[in-house]
């Protein structure tokens, strides 16, 4: 499989005045053509930031202070602000959080829609147009013609991030990174989304980077998941593995922390502590004040990526076997 | 938040059920409820009337020297011509003007020098307030700096010392309003941009690789708007009350093109000879004239301002 993009040892800071805060370290992930990579983790632990990393709009004073980011065989990190504007949009694409949000209020959908396509390619307004239809209709909308002339409020929660993911398809992206863009909407309304985006997938062959804090969905729809703690990914691999036998301990208390039908009356486990603050990380590893197995070297030594038999990545000085 | 998702999707809505909340009619509707704001529309609606048609309905042109004369001078309202066609309602002053004719034309040069310079301080606020929100840091700081020094200072002396310095002419009180007046709208629409920018469509448009220009101004712009409206109604009649000042103290419009101001001006040195009207009717014309334009102003924001909503 091509790869498409890969992130090597990325890290993001944000030089506030009270201190530096660390929010993404030494992130390495990959990302193959048609894939839907999982990237989870609790609110605050950069999945966000390592997702506009990505599409270098990371905004002062936040900065991307090393790492590479390979799309398509070249680094694009070191790239003119134009060069990623031409990237943004058309290369990678972005679906957000609050679908009530995303979209202009005082601006038609079709404005909105065809300004997208023109930004990128010189074709005629009508053209435009039409893909926008298109796109629409590809995302599961009704009367495409009569819904490019309305606004933004006139749509519901679930409508509109059908709008928007119909936005991120205009210009035949290779990736698309979606940030919770399920978290807003009501379960129902999300399974038709989810399904919606997974045909669409197949079809059009892109990759996709689907940022959750929700391992339901994500199990049911990635192939590969990467989990992130503090910054940091702690744990990557194949969906299946690292759900069904997590190796590192914060894996597996996000695992069992999913409330499931079936057991009832069974207390649900939860991680006992806090999230560190992102401004002072412990030297050692950032779980291991919350962690059960933690031992005197955790607190000493920040764990390395190491590679499991099955070929997983864990940060763990003491995983599960 | 509120009204999504309660209907699955909602597929089985057309778009035409929906109804906007805000239509123009509904805004209309809500203007009328308040009594002082009708009365000030009507006034308002009358004034703009005069200026638009004024020298259709004027019982004379004040400015044509064929048509004014010298032995009518500082006659009393309601006396006659001496040549018999037209009974002077207001007086006449010094020159043998027509009072009402010269208030007629002095409301159409007021409104007029007060719109434009008011619609081109906008424009150029719009555009200081929009870079500064959007670009922040080092331009963020050089503009609003700019606005905290034109602001530190009174209005009407900036206006009066750019006046000495330039002199009289339409031309130069355009320019000495707009300089007063722009950093107004710069501040208002630096604050309402610097919460838009920060909202997620921004991001998003950002994301999609728009060209900056364009978040500007296409999406920036509009949606910072609603509050540079309700601003510049008050700005208006501020705008007129400057001007008379200014011509008033006769550093502003020229005589050939009096505004309300220069008219009581001219009537100043009769008022305690006798000649009250002179200075009296010009002056009621102003006041009226900016109480309707605030009346109007204030009831406009106390409707699209939902804070002020009870």
């Amino acid at each position: 499989m091509e790869k498409v993009l890969e992130v090597k040892n990325l890290s993001t800071h944000f030089f506030t005045r009270r201190g530096v805060v660390k929010a993404v370290n030494e992130v390495n992930l990959s990302l193959y053509r048609g894939e839907v990579l999982g990237l989870v983790g609790e609110s605050g632990s950069g999945k966000t930031v390592t997702g506009f990393s990505i599409l270098g709009a990371v905004d002062p004073p936040g900065k991307i202070v090393s790492g590479e980011i390979i799309y398509k065989g070249k680094d694009i990190l070191g790239q003119s602000e134009t060069a990623w504007r031409k990237l943004r949009g058309a290369g990678i694409a972005m679906i957000f959080q609050d679908p009530m949000m995303t979209l202009n209020p005082v601006l038609r959908i079709d404005t909105q829609m065809i300004e997208a396509v023109l930004a990128h390619e010189d074709i005629s307004k009508e053209s435009a147009r039409q893909r926008a239809r298109e796109a629409l209709a590809r995302v599961g909308m009704g009367s495409p013609d009569e819904r490019l002339k309305s606004y933004p409020h006139q749509f519901s929660g679930g409508m509109r991030q059908r709008v928007a993911i119909a936005i991120a398809l205009l210009n035949k992206s290779d990736i698309i990174i979606a940030d919770e863009p399920t978290t807003a909407l009501d379960v129902t309304i999300q399974s038709q989304i989810l399904f919606e985006m997974q045909s669409l997938l197949k079809e059009q062959n892109i990759a996709l980077i689907w940022i959750t804090h929700d391992l339901t969905v994500v199990a049911g729809l990635a192939r590969r998941i990467c989990v992130m703690y503090a910054g940091m990914i702690v744990e990557s691999g194949l969906t299946s593995d690292v759900l069904d036998r997590p190796l590192n301990p914060y894996t597996k208390g996000l695992v069992d922390s999913v409330p499931s039908k079936n057991r009832k009356n069974v207390r649900l486990y939860q991680i006992p502590g806090m999230t560190p603050s992102l401004l002072n990380l412990p030297t050692g590893c950032s779980f291991a004040p919350r962690c059960s197995r933690a031992r005197p070297r955790c607190n000493r030594e920040m764990p390395g990526e190491t590679i499991s038999e099955d070929g997983r990545m864990v940060r763990c000085h003491y995983p599960y076997k | 938040m509120a009204q999504n998702s309660s209907s699955a999707d909602g597929f089985a809505q057309s778009p035409a059920t929906y109804q906007t909340e805000n239509t123009v009619l509904s805004i209309l509707k809500e203007f009328l409820e308040s009594k002082v704001a009708v009365i000030g529309l009507v006034l308002l609606g009358f004034a703009i009337f005069l200026a638009l048609c004024g020298p259709l309905i004027s019982p004379q042109n004040p400015y044509d020297l064929s048509e004014i004369t010298i032995w009518d001078n500082k006659l009393p309202p309601l006396s006659a011509a001496t040549d018999g066609n037209l009974t002077y309602y207001l007086g006449t002053d010094d020159q043998g003007r027509d009072l009402l004719s010269s208030i007629i034309y002095g409301i159409r040069t007021s409104i007029g020098v007060a719109l434009t310079s008011t619609l081109i301080a906008i424009m150029i606020g719009c555009i200081a307030g929009l870079f500064a929100a959007y670009f922040g840091g080092r331009i963020d700081s050089l503009i609003m700096r700019a606005v905290d020094l034109q602001l530190s200072f009174p209005t009407i002396l900036v206006a009066l010392l750019l006046l000495a310095i330039f002199g009289k002419g339409v031309d130069k009180v355009l320019i000495a309003l707009i300089v007063v007046q722009w950093a107004f709208f710069a501040r208002i629409v630096r604050g309402t941009a610097l919460v838009e920018k920060n909202k997620e469509y921004i991001e998003a448009a950002r994301c999609l690789g728009l060209p900056e220009k364009r978040i500007i101004f296409r999406h920036l712009l509009p949606n910072s708007l609603p509050q540079i409206i309700v601003v510049s109604s008050i700005r208006v009649a501020s705008a007129i009350r400057i001007e008379a000042t200014l011509s008033f103290l006769g550093v502003g419009m020229p005589v050939t093109k009096p505004s309300l101001g220069l008219l009581v001006s001219n009537g100043q040195d009769y008022m305690l000879s006798g000649q009250y009207w002179i200075s009296f009717f010009p002056g009621i014309a102003l006041l009226l004239l900016i109480i309707s334009i605030n009346l109007v102003g204030d009831r406009l924001r106390d409707i699209l301002n939902p804070r002020l909503k009870r």
